[in-house]
């Protein structure tokens, strides 16, 4: 009986407690199932990824945990995996106090100084990078000077039993109305699987904004120094400039870097594909590039943009050109975006060189209330390899088509070398049906096959991996 | 081991009970703008509802909504602010400046480098859209930007500025109060001519 009363005056008192102030709890479930159709005997895989978030005035904690039955990895065997096989663990938690311009954080972050050169401490699910720190990160704000610091530790990619740490400390000025400056440094404890031992890497940066109505500028200077027997220095230039005009803004960027290759660093590529300069040399190497964009924009319904970059190493034996073209037309009734895209590659040591050239068309109108879009894409890829040349085509055609809160979106994806194979060849034909807002849930199904990269289907954009199969995705929100 | 079974039982009767309790209110954040000035949702909510978009430079239905966000800030004015939340890697904020600047866009512009804001709104997929009123509880979230999901976001805009419209909004009201204190100024100066006459 005591024990019960007890009981009752906790809830009691706790429930007052939090009805009272501000507590909040949110989250995400995602429930995620495939049937992939491979050669291999398995077939059927399902996650479930959970993460929340509990706020109690300026106290927050929350997390992610993740189950996979099992869990799919492209890169290891088949043999390796089971259907039994289940793992789970937590991707992230932490603890956060916020007051006013200030936050001081514990457990999993992520964290970016300046433009990401000197340190980027994120997670791209798309892309497989995971480099969030675990540790501490404190953000503080006082008048026009903002201070970030942080400590962390991250598993090293040789041997993940050891741990790597990196502290780090940033400052941001505004000296007067439109300059600001800004300082960072990084201390890397990086791990060396070849002789078992530590090596210490300093990061040093040193930025400027201009930000005035006419005129943005931002640079960023790196400076990095390795101690490792004998160290290794290495540093890193990036610049971009926009100035508006009435109708049109002409930008430029360039870079330069030199032995700035670090794991927790994200360098800016300086084209507009995102492209790396090369596959097999890690970006920050040896690079050096420029780009140079002009965009018109006479009025709202209209606008036209041309964007030109290029890259290369010390001795030219890498080399990347990009040109991009847009043209966008908005109309009462529709709007038309035409595009153009030519990415070239040259790698001279190991005799590669490839362009892949993308031409392509949407067209967005409504048909009875119903919004249709329409997107054809003709891609054009060309690679030599040791003087052995070879070509293709790989045209797509796309249409989306919505109502009220259902959409579906088809895609047709065709491959043919010349016009003799045009009907030998395979062809990707995947559909996704997407309901949206039964109390805060999100369904998607797909049904048939896709190559991957970045789609965008139903008005919404993600990086997929290929697939073939079947697919269900459940999120609900709370 | 009986004391071990209540605080579990506790803990799992909190567990449940919590959501609850729980406020329908979104968390507040504070993040830069296009000139580096820092903007705070609860400051803005102060004046305004919100309308609160997610987007990046590298997402084409994102680019048209943009000009249907611009459009939907020009015509409820002070009735409503929008705020684009961008949510690009940070070595690409200058080409997304350019993109926003270059429109000459009305809305503010806000970057979220370090995806803390998406994570607190469990942002997946983008354009992300919300309208959170001014109690700070969100009254409507959309997926994807379709052409014509401007009608019903104007819809629900309209239905929420409406039920307002007997009393005017914190905005007006300072707006008001602003005329209110220059009247008496006016008058006297009247009186003054008056005397003078």
């Amino acid at each position: 009986m005591r024990k019960s009363i007890i009981l009752i005056v906790f809830i009691g008192v706790a429930s007052n407690l939090l009805s009272q102030d501000f507590f909040n709890i949110s989250g995400v479930n995602e429930i995620y199932y495939a049937y992939r159709s491979a050669e291999d005997s398995l077939k059927n895989f399902f996650s479930d990824e959970f993460g929340f978030r509990v706020t109690y005035n300026n106290l927050s904690l929350g997390g992610k945990y993740l189950a996979h039955l099992p869990k799919y990895d492209k890169f290891s065997s088949v043999e390796e995996l089971s259907p039994q096989m289940i793992s789970t663990k937590w991707d992230e938690r932490y603890i956060e106090y916020r007051a006013d311009g200030f936050s001081l954080l514990g457990g999993t972050f992520e964290e970016a100084f300046g433009n990401g050169i000197v340190l980027r401490a994120y997670k791209d699910k798309d892309f497989e990078v995971d480099t969030r720190l675990d540790g501490f990160s404190l953000n503080a704000l006082y008048k026009r000077t903002q201070m970030k610091a942080l400590y962390g530790a991250i598993p090293s990619e040789q041997d993940p039993s050891k741990n790597e740490t990196v502290a780090g400390l940033d400052v941001t000025l505004d000296i007067i109305a439109p300059l600001r400056l800004g300082a960072s440094m990084a201390s890397l404890r990086n791990f060396n699987p070849v002789d078992n031992t530590y090596t210490h890497q300093d990061i040093f940066g040193g930025r400027i904004y201009v930000n005035r109505d006419r005129l943005d500028l931002t640079s960023e200077y790196g400076y990095t120094k390795e101690y490792h027997g004998k160290s290794r220095e290495g540093n890193a230039i990036y610049a971009h400039l926009n100035t508006y005009f009435d109708k049109i803004t002409i930008s430029a960027a360039y870079k330069r870097y030199k032995d700035f290759n670090t794991r927790m660093n994200d360098l800016p590529t300086v084209n507009h594909s995102m492209e790396p300069l090369s596959d097999r040399v890690p970006p920050g190497k040896d690079e050096e590039g420029l780009m140079g964009e002009i965009r018109i924009i006479p009025d709202f319904s209209r606008e036209f943009v041309i964007n030109y970059s290029e890259a290369w190493n010390n001795d030219f034996s890498l080399q990347l050109s990009d040109i991009f073209c847009e043209m966008r037309y908005n109309f009462e009734t529709f709007s038309l975006t035409g595009g153009y895209s030519a990415v070239e590659k040259l790698d001279k040591d190991w005799q590669i060189w490839e362009k892949e050239i993308t031409p392509s068309l949407a067209v967005d109108f409504g048909y009875r209330d119903i919004p249709i879009m329409l997107r054809i894409e003709y891609q054009y890829f060309q690679e030599e390899h040791s003087k052995n040349k070879t070509s293709h085509y790989e045209p797509l055609l796309q249409i989306d088509i919505s109502k009220n809160d259902l959409a579906l979106s088809i895609i047709a994806e065709y491959s043919y070398q010349n016009l003799d194979d045009l009907f030998d060849n395979h062809v990707w034909l995947g559909a996704q049906l997407s309901l949206y807002r039964i109390h805060n849930t999100e369904l998607h199904l797909f049904v048939g096959e896709e190559k991957g990269g970045k789609v965008c289907r139903n008005g919404i954009c993600r990086y997929q991996s290929p697939f073939k199969g079947v697919r269900i995705e459940i999120a609900n929100n709370f | 081991m009986c004391y071990r079974n209540i605080i579990l039982i506790t803990i799992l009767i909190l567990l449940l009970a919590a959501p609850l309790f729980s406020s329908k209110k979104v968390e507040d954040f504070v993040l830069e703008d296009i000139d580096g000035n820092s903007v705070r949702l609860y400051d803005v909510l102060q004046e305004t509802p919100v309308l609160l978009g997610f987007w990046a430079s590298w997402c084409s239905p994102c680019m048209n909504e943009l000009p249907v966000l611009h459009e939907i800030q020009t015509k409820f004015d002070t009735l409503l602010t929008v705020l684009c939340v961008n949510i690009d890697n940070p070595r690409s904020i200058p080409q997304a400046k350019s993109l926003v600047k270059s429109k000459r866009v009305s809305f503010i512009t806000l970057f979220d480098t370090n995806s803390e804001v998406s994570k607190k709104f469990n942002i997946r997929s983008i354009p992300k859209t919300f309208i959170i009123n001014q109690d700070a509880e969100i009254i409507y979230e959309h997926t994807g930007y379709r052409r014509g999901d401007e009608k019903e976001l104007e819809k629900i805009i309209l239905e929420m500025t409406s039920k307002k419209e007997s009393l005017p909004n914190r905005k007006e009201e300072k707006a008001l109060k602003d005329t209110l204190k220059i009247i008496p100024k006016v008058d006297s100066e009247v009186d003054i001519t008056d005397d003078s006459k």
